[in-house]
Order: structure tokens, then sequence, then C-alpha cells
């Protein structure tokens, strides 16, 4: 096996990068898409062309879930199990699929055609349940959608380049604006001549010909713009946290790991309205004085990196990044980096660590990123949503922005609806919208006119609210006030017949698997969880079980060194106490899921 | 220096300090896996967490920069309860390996569990598989299911010997310690992973089995294995003759010393220790026949009345091949019994030539005291070679040459060593282990090994350091020191009471020689102290 | 100084006769003896078989009834394929305060066991009987439940069992024939060890 083909995109991936050992994944990615998989010979080869030891490319390989350590099939469809998606039938989906090609997950059909595998979240929950075949996402299908199941088997068949059968998803997304959604209207996205033909780099010119970065983090913190990965740190003032006289050089990182389940909505920020990011990309590193961004995208994310490379590439042909932005002098680089398939890399410090070339895990604080961050330097990590808002800010003035909001948060933000409501979809709605409003009338309510049972407001991460809940506004201090997280504005609507062992179960099942394992409460924590878990939606749990389980998550709490383990928490306390008379019932009598999740316990 | 205040007690420490270093000078033990004081920090085992005022949530000590005013619980409620959830979570998929692991008994899971835990253990559900029993070097055996992540191997290979074959595989409760599929755990350092393992995933396959920790007897000395002189500690069993073939010591370990080894010794060293027990020498011997050069076994007052009368005659022409195995006393009384008294001429082979060397921890000069012989200025600028003294024997120059523990046959050839051997001149063969020479010479009196007797080594850094006496000189050996002493009885030499004794030999030895001015077993201590350099050893630097 | 006159019982005229008394103490003995000389006579014939003639166990023939959990001698528990449940912790050999117990652990082939006895050797005339050392294995290998009292021996070579008669309790010195397939040091072999794991092992499949 030869990988001399490979060497000269190897010299030029690894000229992208400060470091050679950060070009890991990257490179992981090129044999990959080579050869198929990435074999003994591969991995010597990646670690003679970084300089590290092969341990630690096995690392890396063993890690990421997208990375295959044997060759599997030409093609790979993929059936999202996450919540969003069982709500509305993945399960059923996927037996229908497994009875179709005649292969269980993790096999690949004898004629090496195709593997099927179970993931989790894809982050495309507004067309729920969907598959995703090699790159393209396909949905919503569920198994009675019996033409467009076998539509999807007979693509998985077929080769690679063939014509596809199935159809293109067209789910709702709103294009209605004021701040992101402005030019979402078209699929196929807007690029650079109609961007700048609505007015785009208006902004980015104005602030790199005639304002100092203080004065755009003033700004930036005027509009009260928060941080909308999940976490709602205001941003500016994040900005101002980078040390004015570092003789090192400054890092700006997009987070586009949208991993969280329920969420849906950086995704088409890349897609439909790239420039948007790079111009507030450009914003930003002027503000901290970066020269060098990184955007780091999921691995699932196959188009979206695409269509994010071609704006890159339109903007530097445009002169608009580059040694010399806009003749201005000042000088941006971008560089898009692929994850691949790890939830934790949505974690600022495992991000960085991952881009760094090695696992996604993440790094004691302090130092805070943003005196030591990638590589070491000062660096600042925003979600894409948070960078996209700021071209709105600089071009039409920070009042106008906080004005949208409420006192404490500006803005609008991309609501994603999932579950059980009758129009899912994504919606770009003031902050201050309640989720009543979300979900009665953009959402048209419970789907069937069913009753509400629960939702969540902020991705699975969040805490549950039961349906007497739902008037508080959807900003992060609302939400945090009524005893759960705005999030990532992941909304997952339950309706009366859902039964919550089964969302605990795909919540602890979410989380034992995407834990990086490095300190011991989570590690340990969530895979204790799990099976118990398990153990209860298989028919053989005992009532103590709910108190263990809420001695463990609470034992997780505070004791690690990221928030994962409390994001794994605050699920299982929150369904056991809101819902403790459903699951000591469903103990009581002895019953078990009926579900795929219950036959693969049958199995252990 | 910010003053912090751990426990109700206050401390002033350097800037940068950690919280785990500052209670550490308080001597207040934080309970720690991951952190380790010769490895950067991971912060991932959760286990030294300590109730940190104004802290909402508990701080791992480890990675905590101690600042004024600072104040810390390790033994508050909270602090408690931290541990014991941390132990739990451990302790969850831990297997119930306590009776076939290695580590028991000196296994940090028992030892916190017992002193930090005690609780109800409430996990009920089937623990994760994994790899047992996995052979990764020569010297290191993994158990993945006993491992506890707390990645401290993989900093070592990353960060000490810079070699990475250690990784942590896959995530979640399904990270594995381990090694790329087909590498081996094979460089110098290999074994010092084992030492570093809390539990018992990193055990020795030397050990593996032989005794349990408890009944071993634990001596501080100093490795024999090359002129650095890591300190060690030596394991031993003696009244359990049916374990371990019978052989009494059973493993060395490293002793921390800062100036000289830090936590680490290489595999070398600390295997190079069989020799202790096997092919030893446990019986003085004679020759009968001069034709046949039978020998047979003999008394020590024999052989003493024998060599001193031979020393003792007239005008005796003694040649002396010393050795730089021997402590600073033995060399000392050679140099005083036979040197000064008979006038014999001291020689001491150099080190062979291509020893192995690294810029670690590893010498060329695989002998502990050769810095020692110097300095008591062995061999001297008058003496000839040690090939010129067997010549000199052969020749018919010499009455006696006494060889220590050299092998003639490597030294000057066969041929050479027989023509000695058969010649006038009385060939007196004193060591520990059986080899060529050793049947060709008219008297042999067993020598007691180092880790035999208490003495002192000086190592490559001019470094005065203790060796212990771990074990009783193997069968009827006896320490050089003290039969150089009884033939200096029969060869007139005046005696000294205070040469009773290793300490006493090394007072005499202190004010006789400039370079030990000043020093004692109490001064030196279980770290060392340096010598002075003097002009022997200026002059041998320069040759 | 008043003197205090002590009446003393007069003896009976059948007291005084003191023969009559020693017949009155012999009732006893003779009741006992003419009942029990009428119960083996009618044993003797097959009848009255449910009354106990003399409180006397005929020893060797009938054995005391002992409770279980007194502490007698040893046996090692053996698993399905033959080999000892022991597993060398040498935890009974650390406890036994009369220092009776000799092990030498190796390894064993199956990684999920790991570790076997050697040698497994009590001096049964050093022993003391505490039980610490069942009480203390934490895998129920060593039992002292065997009910066998009878460990009298002609020599001290012949109270030291090994693994032998402690996993065999039939067995008693000398012993013939070493039975046992697994590499161990015994009596019979001189304490040299013999045997191998494949016969052993061969008859155990093996779950992957």
């Amino acid at each position: 096996m030869t990988f001399a083909h490979l060497e000269a995109r190897a010299d030029e991936i690894i000229g992208l990068y400060e470091y050679p050992r950060a070009a890991m994944l990257p490179l992981m990615w090129l044999v990959q898409a080579d050869q198929g998989w990435i074999s003994p010979e591969a991995e010597g080869w990646v670690a003679a062309r970084l300089g590290v030891a092969i341990s630690r490319v096995r690392e890396v390989l063993s890690f990421y879930g997208m990375f295959r350590g044997e060759p599997m099939g030409r093609r790979e469809l993929k059936v999202c199990t996450s919540l969003s998606c069982r709500l509305r039938g993945s399960e059923a989906l996927l037996e229908t699929i497994e009875d179709s090609l005649g292969i269980k997950p993790g096999e690949t059909t004898p004629n090496g055609s195709v593997t099927l595998t179970k993931v989790e979240c894809l982050c495309a929950c507004e067309m729920s349940p969907m598959v995703q075949l090699d790159e393209r996402f396909i949905g919503p299908v569920t198994a009675d959608d019996t033409g467009t199941v076998a539509a999807i088997t007979q693509d998985a068949r077929s080769e690679p380049d063939s014509p596809a059968a199935s159809p293109e998803p067209a789910p709702f997304i709103d294009s209605s604006g004021p701040v992101l959604s402005t030019r979402f209207g078209d699929p196929e996205g807007v690029w650079f001549d109609g961007y700048t033909a609505q007015g785009g780099y208006e902004a980015a010119r104005k602030v790199l010909t005639s304002l100092k970065p203080e004065e755009v983090i003033e700004q930036v913190i005027a509009a009260n713009l928060r941080g909308l990965g999940g976490a709602g740190f205001p941003a500016g003032r994040k900005w101002s946290f980078v040390p004015k006289n570092t003789e090192k050089p400054v890092y700006l990182v997009v987070n586009a790991d949208e991993g969280e389940p329920g969420t849906s909505k950086d995704r088409h920020v890349m897609e439909r309205d790239p420039h948007a990011l790079l111009e507030g990309m450009l914003i930003a590193a002027f503000a901290i004085g970066a020269h060098k961004a990184y955007i780091y995208i999921r691995g699932e994310y196959f188009r979206p990196a695409q269509r994010l490379q071609r704006a890159i590439d339109e903007a530097y042909a445009q002169g608009w990044l580059g040694a010399d932005v806009a003749g201005t002098g000042f000088a941006l680089d971008v560089v898009v980096h692929r994850g691949a398939g790890a939830y934790i890399c949505g974690e600022e410090t495992a991000l960085l660590s991952s881009l760094e070339g090695g696992k996604g895990q993440p790094k004691l604080k302090p130092p805070f990123p943003a005196i030591s961050g990638l590589f070491g330097c000062p660096t600042i990590v925003n979600n894409v949503e948070t960078i996209a808002c700021v071209p709105f800010i600089l071009r039409h003035g920070p009042e106008r922005f906080a004005a949208i909001g409420t006192e404490k948060q500006g803005g609008t933000r991309l609501f994603c609806l999932s579950g059980h409501v009758e129009r899912p979809g994504v919606f770009e709605e003031p902050v201050g919208v309640t989720l009543r409003e979300l979900i009665e009338e953009r959402g048209g309510g419970v789907r069937g006119g069913k009753r509400l049972k629960g939702v969540i407001p902020g991705g699975i991460s969040a805490r549950i609210l039961t349906a007497e809940e739902i008037d508080i506004a959807m900003d992060f201090d609302s939400v945090g006030a009524a005893g759960s997280m705005a999030g990532s504005a992941g909304v997952i609507v339950m309706d009366e017949d859902t039964c919550m062992v089964s969302t605990l179960d795909s919540a602890a099942h979410f989380y034992a698997d995407e834990s990086c394992g490095q300190c011991s409460p989570c590690r340990e924590g969530t895979g204790w969880i799990h099976r118990i878990v398990k153990r209860i939606g298989a028919g053989n749990g005992k009532l103590s079980d709910l108190d263990d389980l809420l001695t463990i998550s609470h034992d997780m709490e505070g004791r690690t060194i990221c928030v994962f383990s409390e994001a794994a928490a605050w699920p299982v306390q929150s369904y056991i106490a809101k819902f403790r008379g459903e699951f000591e019932d469903f103990i009581r009598s002895g019953r078990s899921l009926p579900s795929a999740s219950a036959r693969e316990v049958a199995h252990a | 220096m910010p003053e912090l205040s751990i426990d109700g007690r206050k401390v002033n420490v350097p800037e940068g300090t950690t919280v785990i270093e500052a209670a550490e000078q308080l001597g207040i033990f934080v309970p720690r896996y991951c952190y380790h004081p010769g490895l950067s920090t991971a912060g991932n085992c959760r286990m030294c967490m300590v109730d940190v005022e104004n802290s909402p949530k508990p701080q791992i000590a480890c990675n905590l920069p101690a600042t004024e005013g600072m104040v810390v619980e390790t033994e508050s409620e909270q602090a408690r309860k931290d541990r014991a959830a941390v132990l739990e979570f451990l302790l969850a998929n831990h297997p119930l390996d306590c009776p076939v692991c290695d580590q028991a008994g000196e296994c940090d899971l028992q030892n916190y569990y017992m002193s930090f835990g005690l609780y109800d253990p409430r996990f009920g559900e089937q623990k994760v598989k994994k790899q047992k029993a996995i052979e990764v070097g020569p010297h290191v055996m993994l158990d993945q299911e006993r491992c506890i992540l707390c990645s401290r191997c993989v900093r070592f290979t990353d960060e000490i010997t810079k070699t990475g074959e250690f990784g942590i595989f896959n995530r979640g409760d399904r990270a594995e310690v381990g090694l790329y599929p087909g590498e081996t755990l094979d460089n110098p350092y290999s074994a010092n992973v084992v030492d570093l393992c809390p539990v018992g995933a990193l055990t020795e396959r030397s050990f593996r089995f032989k005794a349990r920790v408890w009944y071993l007897s634990s001596t501080e000395s100093v490795c024999g294995g090359c002129s650095r002189g890591c300190n060690t500690e030596l394991h031993h069993v003696s009244n359990r003759p049916h374990l371990n073939d019978g052989e009494r010591l059973l493993r060395v370990k490293p002793r921390h010393n800062p100036d000289v080894n830090q936590w680490w010794m290489c595999d070398e060293g600390r295997y190079g220790h069989d020799w202790i027990d096997v092919d030893r020498l446990g019986e003085v011997r004679r020759r009968t026949d001069e034709a046949s050069r039978r020998q047979v076994e003999s008394t020590w007052e024999a052989a003493l009345d024998g060599v001193g009368t031979a020393l003792s005659a007239g005008g005796a022409r003694v040649g002396v091949i010393a050795s730089a195995e021997l402590t600073n006393e033995d060399l000392f009384c050679l140099r005083e019994v036979l040197g000064a008294h008979l006038g014999a001429r001291i020689a001491l082979p150099p080190a062979p030539a291509g020893g192995t060397s690294d810029d670690f921890l590893i010498r060329p000069d695989k002998t502990p005291n050769r810095k020692g012989a110097t300095l008591l200025g062995i061999p001297d600028a008058a003496t000839p070679s040690a090939e010129a003294l067997v010549d000199a024997a052969i020749a018919g120059e010499l009455d006696v040459l006494w060889v220590f523990g050299h092998d003639l046959v490597e030294l000057v050839g066969a041929e050479k060593t027989r023509a000695a051997a058969v010649g006038e001149c009385l060939l007196v063969y004193s060591g520990t282990n059986d080899h060529a020479t050793v049947s060709l010479a008219h008297w042999v009196l067993p020598s007691a090994a180092a880790v035999e007797q208490d003495g002192t080594f000086v190592n490559c850094d001019g470094r005065v350091q203790r060796v212990g006496r771990a074990l009783a000189p193997y069968g009827d050996s006896r320490e050089n020191r003290r039969f150089l002493l009884e033939i200096a009885a029969r060869t007139g030499t005046p005696a000294r009471e205070d040469w009773n004794g290793p300490a006493g030999v090394f007072a005499t030895m202190a004010e006789a020689v400039g370079s030990f001015a000043g020093m004692s077993y109490e001064s030196i201590g279980d770290q060392g102290a340096h010598s002075a350099p003097s002009e022997a050893l200026a002059e041998a630097e320069q040759s | 100084m008043a003197v205090k006159v002590v009446q003393r019982p007069q003896l009976t005229f059948w007291e005084k006769l003191y023969i009559p008394q020693i017949l009155c103490g012999l009732r006893i003995t003779f009741r006992h003896f003419f009942r029990n000389l009428f119960l083996h006579i009618a044993h003797r014939f097959g009848r009255k078989t449910d009354v106990r003639a003399g409180v006397t166990y005929q020893y060797p023939e009938e054995l005391r009834p002992l409770f279980s959990r007194l502490r007698t001698r040893h046996r090692l528990m053996v698993r399905g394929n033959g080999a000892p449940r022991c597993v060398g912790c040498m935890l009974c050999e650390t406890v036994c305060p009369a220092k009776c117990i000799t092990i030498v652990p190796a390894e064993h082939p199956d990684p999920d066991v790991e570790k076997f006895p050697v040698r497994f050797d009590i001096n049964l005339g050093v022993c003391v009987y505490c039980g610490y050392c069942v009480e203390v294995c934490p895998e129920d290998a060593i039992r002292m439940d065997t009910g066998i009292l009878d460990i009298a021996a002609t020599s001290r070579e012949a109270m030291k069992l090994d693994l032998h008669e402690l996993m065999n309790p039939e067995l008693r010195k000398p012993v013939a024939a070493c039975g046992l397939d697994f590499p161990h040091q015994c009596g019979v072999h001189g304490g040299e060890l013999r045997g191998s794991w494949e016969e052993t092992l061969a008859a155990l499949t093996h779950p992957e």
C-alpha cells in the first residue's frame, strides 16, 4: 500500500497549520477518503508525516466515531437514533431498513456495497426521523413511507456516484429575518454577489477602516449578544479577556461542531448564508487582534463544509480574506477543519484539543482559552450563530439589536422545533418569544391535537419542562430562572403518549456513548446510569434504582473537568423529579420497552 | 510568597506552588492518583478535590495555584463526600481481583478505600470487560480492567522516555490503556511505569506472583549497576525459602533523590541483581594439588593463616588487583592493610570501553565506586596496570597476587591467567561469584556482596551515598573489610579498635582522606552528600 | 467462757452397718448395668434397636454426630475441571497464627482465573484448628468441614498434608500415585514441579 500519491496534498494540508501535529484529523480524512478506511500502514504513514508516536494516531482513530479502522462498505447509511428522531419513529424505521437490507447496524451487506450504522444526533431534527447516506441527509422518513424507504435502500445499494432515487429534504426553514435568516430563502445558498448586493461586507469595511478594536468590543457588549452555542456568556465580554499586549498570536476559532440533540441552526447559516459567518469572523478577528481563524465543523456536515469552503474561496478571490483584506492592511486567513464524530468536541477546550491533533478531551481551566488556548496562545471560541449576528450589530448599531430582545439578551435566535409538534422546522424569533408561542403559534401546537406532556427548551442537556411551565420567555435568564436552560434553542416537544422511560433511555445512551472518558466521575457515571436505565427499560428495574440514579447524577455534578457531567445529570434528575410516578408504575408493572434498544438489551 | 491556610494551618509558599504541594509542606497528605511531581498535571482522577472558601465547586488541589489568603479545607464534610464519590466511581467497574493481584497491600485503591471510603457500594450492574494479563514488554504486564485511566504511564512514556508507547484508546467507559498492536514496551526505563501505576494494572513480570507484598522487608540502598548510583529500595524475604526458588532478593525499586535519579531507575540496574543468590561463592577453598590444581573446601582460619603467612614473609612482594565494586570501607581497609603496611602495589583495571549510556541516567562505567577508589588513591600514579601485575606474577617478581572481584581471563586472557596460576606466585581470589579465575586460585576467600553489608559508594558526580545491609552474607562469605582486618592481625599491621564495623572505618577514613572530611553516616543520611574534590581525582581526570 | 454442746446426728442402725449404704449407692450403677445388659442382648437378637444401649459411642463403627460448624480436617474445594478453587492469594498463610500453611503460587493459563497454587501444604502437627484460614479465604476455597477427626499418624512427615490429601479428603499418606494433572509440587514427586495444564483444561470448553 503506497501513499506517494497523497504526499503533495498532505504537504498542502500540513502547511495550513502552525504545528504539523494539528494536521492529524485532516490527514486521517485524506487517507480514509482515498482508501475507504485507515489501515495500519496508513497509521504508520500519518505518524511519520506528523512526527508523532503511532499510538497517538491509534488514539485518534479509536476516539472519533467516523474514522474506520477496518474496511467497510462502499457506502454508509447512518440512521439517527437520538431523541427527536426517536419521538417520531426512528426505531421502527431502523427495523424496516434492517429488514430491507438484511443486515444489522454495524454490519455490511455481503456484496460490500453498504454499511448500516446507528448514530447519535445529526442535528437535522427539523426533518426527523432522518438518515444520512454518505454525504446526503434524507428526511423526514418513517417506516410507513414505504416508497421513500425503498428509494433509500435502492440508493444505498447503488454505486456512490449514481443518481439518487431518494428525495432531497425540504424542511421548513424560516427566512423572515430580521437578523439571521434574511437570506435563507434559497436552499442553494446566497453567494458573494448576492450577499454584497444586499449590503454584505459593508459592516466589515466600516470596522476595518474606521473603528478601533475596543470600539467594536464595546458595541458588541452594548448589543447584549450572548453566546448562542449554549452557555450564554456575553460575547463582547469574552472578547475583552484577550490580553492586549501579547506577543503570542491570537486565534479566532468558530465552533461549528453542532451536536446537541434537538438543535439545528448553525448548519443553515453555513449552507445558506456562509458569507454572513465570514463577515462576522472578520469583525471578530479584528476586535481581538487575530489574523488566523479556524472553523471547526463536525465531520458529518459534508455539504456545509463544502459550501463554507466555496464561500471562503470566493472571499479570497474578492480580497475579503488573505494578507490584505479589502486593501486595509488587515490580514486574516481562514481554515476549515473537519471533526470526525464526537459530540464532546463541541466543548470549547475539547475542540481546541481536537484542533491541535489529539483526542477531543477538555483541558483543565484555568487557564481559560482567552489567555491560553489553541497551541497555548490567546484564543476566542464562538458559536457560528453568535458570529453570524455580528455583521447586523455593526451595520445597524447595537441598540437596534438589543431592542429586538430582552433587557439582558439582544437579538433573535434560530429555534428548532422538533418532536411531536405539528409543524417542525427552524424559526427565527426574538429571544423574548415565549415557549408557548413557539409551540402553539409557530409550531402549530402538539401534533394530532394531543395534549402536551413535556418539552425540552434547549437541547437534550436542558432540564425538561412540563405543560404548566411553558409561559416563559426563551432568553437565557428567563429559562434559567424557570429551572432549565435556553441552551442551543433546540425545542423538543413531547405529547401525552410519550414514554418517559424511553426518553431517559435515549438520553442515557447518548451521554454514555459521547463521554470522552477522561475523568472518573463522568466516565464511570454515564456508563453506570446507562446500564441502570437499560435494565429498567428491559423490565428488571427496582424502585431503589430511581434513588440510585439521582444519587449517581448528583455525585457527578461539580466534580469533573467540564460540564458534560452536568449535562448528563440534568435529564436524569428532571425526568425522575417531574415524572416519578410514571417511572415507579413502569418498574412495578415489570413491563419492558417495546423498542430496538430493548432488543439490544436482551442480546447483551 | 503567598500565604494560605490549609486545615487551619498557615503556610507561606513560593509563587506558583499548587495547593497539593503546599499541603505536603505542612505534612498534610491529599489523596491522589494522576498527580505525580515528576510528570505534567493531568487533573483527571479528581481524587485530590479540596474545599476552597468562596468556591461553589470543589477544586482539584494539583492544579490550583496557591493565592494569598486562600482558605482550604481537606477534611471538611464536603471534601470527604467528594472523595468517597470519586472512589465509588473508580471502584464501580474495577474487577474483584485483589486475591490474584500483585498490587494488594500497596494498592492506592485499597488504601484510600480504607482511609477515605468505607461506604456501602451501590454498583450492581455488569462490569465492563477488557483484556487481562497482557505482556506489553519484557518487564511489564498490563491488565486493562484494573486500570483507572490516570494516564501516568502515558505521560511517563511521553515526557520522560519520550518513546510514546502508551496510549488511551476509545472513549467513555470503553477507554482502555494499551500499546499500538504489535509494539512492545522495551525502552530502557520501562519498569518505572510499574512504580508509577497506583493500582495493579501495570505489574512487574519478574516479580509476578513471587510473594505477597506484606512479606517483604525493605532496606534503603544504592544500585550497583553503574556509576550513577541511583537510590534504591531493596525488597527481600529471608524467612520464606519456599518463595522465589530460595533467592532472597525479590525486587528493587527506585527511591526518590532529586539530585541523582529523581524518581526513576533503568531496567538494566533494576534487573541486574540476579547474581546475588546465583552462582555465589559460599565457602573458603584452597588448592590441594599443584599438578591437578584441584580445590577443596577449607576454613577461614586456615585461609587467613595461609595468606597471612605468605604476606608477612620477609620482603614479600605483593600485588593487588582491586575492584571498583568494593565499598569505600573495603577499599580503605585494603589500602591501609595491604598498601600502606605491606607496600603492595594496587592496580585497578579501567572500565571496559563501549559501555551503554544515554543522556538520562545510564553511565558507561558499570561499576558503582570507581570515583570512591580514585578519591582513596586507588590506583595511584606509581602503580602499573593490572596486566603488568599479572606479567610480574608470571615472571616471578611477585610472591602474592591478590585479585578482588575480577575475572583475570577477561582482563588478560586465559593463557596468561593459567601461567600466573601455575607459577611461584600465590594466587589469592576474593569475590562474590564463581567464574573461570576462581578455580585457578590457591586460596578462594568468598566475599559478602554490597547488599550484605553497610557501606558507602561514591557516584559519578562525587556524591557519597550509603548502601544498606539487606541480607546476611551468603553462606560462609565475609565482608572484605572484616577479613582484611583479620589479615592485618596476622601481618602485624597496627589494628584499630574503632574499625569494628563500617561506621568506625568510615570515621577513620573521613579523618584520613580529605575528600570525606567532616562526613559521617548520619550526615550522609539517605540522600547522600557531596565529597570534596581531591588532588588524586584532579590528576585522574587530567590523565 | 460458756461451753456450747453440739449435738451430732446419730447414725441409724442400718447406717452403722455401712454395707447397706454401699449397696444403696450401687443401686444406680446396677440399674444402668442391668439395663444395658438387657438392651445389648436385645440388640444381639435385633430387637429394641430404636433404644440406645449405653451412651458410649461404639467408635469407630459408630461415629458421634458432629455439628456442621465443628472445625475438623481441612479440604480444598475443587472446580469443575478438577483444579483447586484456590487462587493462591496467600491470605490464609498470612493470617494463620501457627504459621502452618505453605503456599507457592503460579500463573494460571486462563486470564480470568490468573493464579493458582502450585504447592499448598498444611502441617497438621502445628495447626491449632482456629479456622481463621476458612474465615479469611475470599474464594471459599478452603473449608474445615470434612468431619474427619482421626488425623493421627505414625510420623511427623505423615502429618503434613499436601495438595493430594487436601483436595481429596479420603486419601491418607502414603499416597501411591499422584493423580493431579496440573502443575504442582507434591510429596509423590519429591517436591519437584510436575504436570501441565493441557490435559486439565482440554476437558473444559471456554466460551469466547
